[in-house]
């Protein structure tokens, strides 16, 4: 009887797959729909993005009605799980947003662009970029982009749009506090709020306050103002007079003394940071974006340190007129913090936004490489700048109207050094002065009591930041090695872009090299 | 008898394992070049396995073992024992050959967790006396440079300097010339403090123009500067113009104008 009914279950198993396998194979496509889906995906959620995203798609579809345009928009903070996911499984968007990925991922899933964009943008005849190779229609040449891979020198993917860091200004409001409608041009302009607004205050009986800040906006100060502090320093500093002292080399310095805390233009540089920040709410490193964005825009501080990305949800959500300046930085005759002072910092190599790559395994490559043309073109670079109220990446791309100033300022002078070391190692330098702000921050503290608190703990820090940094150097020469050897055995012929990578091998292991050595001989 | 039925699953995992496992396993450098550490290894393993004979699919092995993750000094001395049998081989070409001990000079200089620079030292040296103007073998020199200034604690700078001069007066090969003359520019400038000779070197690095996109502009600002900064208008102001020419946005342009200006308007002022 078992028997039996195995054998029936068999026989009803195998009728039933192979009954399967004929159905799947004569049925008709599920859909006569002859369309193809390029799929987009990002987490670019701010106002106007996904509206000029759809516009562009509409006007794509439009030239090209074979082709539908579908985007898929996740929230930032569950965006690098999600992408990740999606690149694992196979199943990634055929364009993806570029955000919180590393070298690795960069090569292993995203299609170089490194050959097209040496050709022109067929988008762009008629245009003053007719002609002109791809990449050069980029503001940075699309450097930064190819820096993030610097090992294999993959240009990953094209960048639509530039951030830089504004203060915005509460017309209507500043009006009622000082009588004036000009913004603060100067840092001493932006001090000279401080009475005027506690003045304000007191006579009516309200609490503004001079800047709206936040926690994560910090560092915006400290790449525009604080680094206006150690231009001269940096200048004189800079090993090979290029103008600029790397991350490693300042470590260096500050442990050998030339860039140390007992340097004026260092003390300086916390100084200010003390200053500016005794102008924004109590508290103000607890507080966060929204925070910040909705004292501003509920009438409560005069002014908002921020970024070009913010300007759409404030001249759309504001109830006044906003002015957009560079974050005003001393002047040379400053009797305070001038005499440190170059002048205004250019902002020519700004950071880049909304970078856009084609996923390795898409379908559609070519045709995802078409539209991410067509999305860098100049009329849909335009379209992008006003529907987002963004700055384009698209060299010769006006700014959103009324906002001229969000455009990074091309002329000025190098940036000084970075003095909290945010980006560098372990972050171990950096967390040891945030730790110690509250002695620098608000009527009790002071920049003696600050450097005295962070004093002992410092130096080891900096090491620990100089030993992550060679390390990761060291791993990086040696996939180096390995990507060498892959390159001169390939058996469809050697390419000649290993001399390219042998090179850039040389320098930066030359450079830690170095550095480790004159790290060993500080006291 | 169990459901699902044992045979058709396997059917159906073979059938899946053949569709997915096909990509890495048929262009293992494509593997490999795209840093996916996984396939690549696995890749090559196969194909070394299945032609012994190919050298070519054997240093390609020894290299992707230099990137399996997680890292073990069992797999560096597996890569080192491929790439010393290499050099048994009387089959081997000269290219094969020059790579197998590249690698083994590399394996001991940076990879292995306590490097054995002696080693590393020895087998640069064999490339260099062994393969004279080969391109690769000519890069150990640049190696070998490294070793002798930053990690020969026993060697003072002037005499590393001076094995550095010995090794770019042995080279032939543009891409090493310019990177020992690079080398010896930069420890001559940070070290010696000595702008004449720096300049020398940094100028004839530069003649032999770098591969990497920014670079030239880099040497270009560092010979300018030092230049200006040590009387020498004449070297300085080709150099920054030469810089100004290829970055048109840098945010140090407006700074290197202004130095520009300075040099012409001086340059004007001698002519009066």
């Amino acid at each position: 009887m078992t028997t039996l009914r195995t054998r029936l279950a068999l026989a009803l198993l195998t009728i039933g797959f192979f009954g399967s396998v004929a159905y799947v194979l004569s049925r008709d496509p599920p859909s006569r729909d002859q369309h193809v889906t390029l799929r987009l995906g990002h987490w670019l959620m701010h106002s106007g993005m996904r509206e000029a995203f759809a516009e562009a798609g509409r006007r794509y579809e439009l030239l090209h009605p074979e082709v539908r345009i579908e985007q898929n928009v996740v929230p930032i903070r569950s965006y690098p799980a999600w992408l990740r996911t999606q690149l694992i499984g196979g199943t990634a968007p055929d364009i993806i947003g570029m955000f919180a990925v590393n070298a690795e991922i960069i090569n292993r899933y995203f299609l170089p662009l490194n050959d097209v964009v040496l050709q022109p943008n067929p988008y762009n005849v008629g245009t003053p970029l007719a002609g002109v190779p791809w990449r050069n229609t980029f503001a940075d040449g699309l450097e930064s982009i190819q820096n993030m891979s610097a090992a294999t020198g993959q240009i990953g993917a094209i960048t639509l749009q530039l951030n830089t860091y504004r203060l915005f200004t509460n017309v209507d409001l500043l009006r009622r506090v000082t009588g004036q409608t000009t913004p603060p041009e100067t840092f001493a302009a932006l001090q000279a709020l401080g009475p005027l607004v506690e003045t304000y205050n007191a006579t009516h009986a309200v609490s503004v306050t001079p800047i709206a800040g936040c926690g994560p906006y910090l560092r915006y100060v400290n790449e525009q103002l604080l680094a206006s502090q150690t231009q001269k320093l940096a200048v004189a500093l800079s090993p090979m007079r290029t103008l600029k002292v790397g991350n490693p080399d300042l470590a260096l310095m500050m442990l050998d003394g030339r860039a140390g805390l007992e340097e004026p233009a260092v003390q300086s540089t916390f100084e200010l940071l003390r200053e500016v920040t005794n102008l924004m709410p109590p508290g103000v490193e607890q507080l966060q974006r929204d925070d910040a964005l909705f004292m501003f825009l509920q009438g409560k501080a005069v002014t908002f340190i921020a970024g070009s990305w913010d300007y759409g949800v404030l001249a759309a959500n504001g109830n006044f007129t906003v002015a957009v300046d560079p974050i005003p930085i001393p002047t040379p005759d400053d009797p305070r913090f001038g005499p440190f002072v170059l002048g205004p910092i250019s902002e020519a190599a700004v950071q880049h936004e909304a970078p856009m790559a084609v996923f390795r395994d898409s379908a559609h490559p070519a045709l995802a490489i078409d539209f991410l043309q067509f999305l860098s073109s100049p009329e849909i670079a335009t379209l992008f700048s006003e529907m987002s109220q963004r700055t384009s990446a698209v060299i010769g791309v006006p700014p959103p109207a009324g906002a001229g100033n969000l455009a990074p300022r091309l002329e000025g002078e190098p940036a000084g050094l970075s003095m909290e070391l945010p980006y560098f190692g372990g972050r171990n330098a950096f967390r040891v002065m945030s730790n110690h702000h509250h002695l620098l921050f608000g009527p009790g503290g002071s920049t003696a009591a600050f450097i005295a608190g962070i004093r002992a703990d410092l130096p080891p820090a900096i090491r620990d930041d100089v030993q992550r940094h060679l390390s990761n150097e060291q791993k990086d020469a040696q996939r180096s090695d390995a990507l060498i050897g892959l390159m001169l055995t390939h058996p469809g012929g050697v390419p000649d872009t290993w001399r390219e990578r042998i090179e850039t091998q040389h320098q930066r292991e030359g450079d830690a090299l170095r550095v480790a050595r004159e790290v060993a001989a500080t006291p | 008898m169990r459901f699902p039925f044992p045979p058709l699953l396997a059917l159906g995992a073979f059938v899946t394992s053949a569709s997915f496992a096909a990509p890495s396993s048929a262009d293992p450098w494509a593997a490999g070049l795209t840093l996916d550490y996984a396939a690549v290894d696995a890749g090559l393993a196969v194909l070394h396995a299945s032609k012994p004979e190919d050298l070519n699919a054997q240093l390609a092995y020894a290299s992707s073992l230099l990137m399996k993750q997680p890292r073990s000094n069992g797999n560096l001395r597996t890569a080192l024992d491929l790439s010393a049998e290499v050099l048994t081989r009387p089959t081997a070409t000269t290219d094969q050959r020059v790579l197998a001990r590249y690698l083994l000079a590399r394996i001991y200089h940076i990879h292995l967790d306590a490097p054995e620079l002696d080693h590393a030292a020895t087998e640069y040296r064999k490339l260099l006396a062994d393969f004279p103007g080969h391109p690769l073998a000519e890069q150990a020199a640049v190696k070998l440079a490294l070793l002798y200034l930053y990690q020969s604690p026993n060697l003072a700078p002037p005499d590393a300097q001076k094995h550095v001069a010995d090794l770019l007066a042995r080279v032939t090969t543009a891409d090493a010339r310019r990177e020992l003359h690079f080398l010896l520019g930069k420890e001559i400038w940070l070290a010696a403090h000595d702008p004449a000779n720096a300049l020398q070197h940094l100028i004839a690095a530069r003649e032999l123009d770098f591969q990497q996109l920014d670079r030239n502009a880099e040497v270009d600002l560092m010979i300018g500067n030092i230049a200006r900064e040590n009387g020498r208008p004449d070297l300085a102001l080709p150099h920054l113009r030469r810089f100004l020419a290829q970055r048109e946005r840098d945010p140090r342009v407006t700074t290197v104008r202004r130095y520009v200006r300075q040099l012409e308007s001086l340059a004007a002022n001698d002519q009066r």
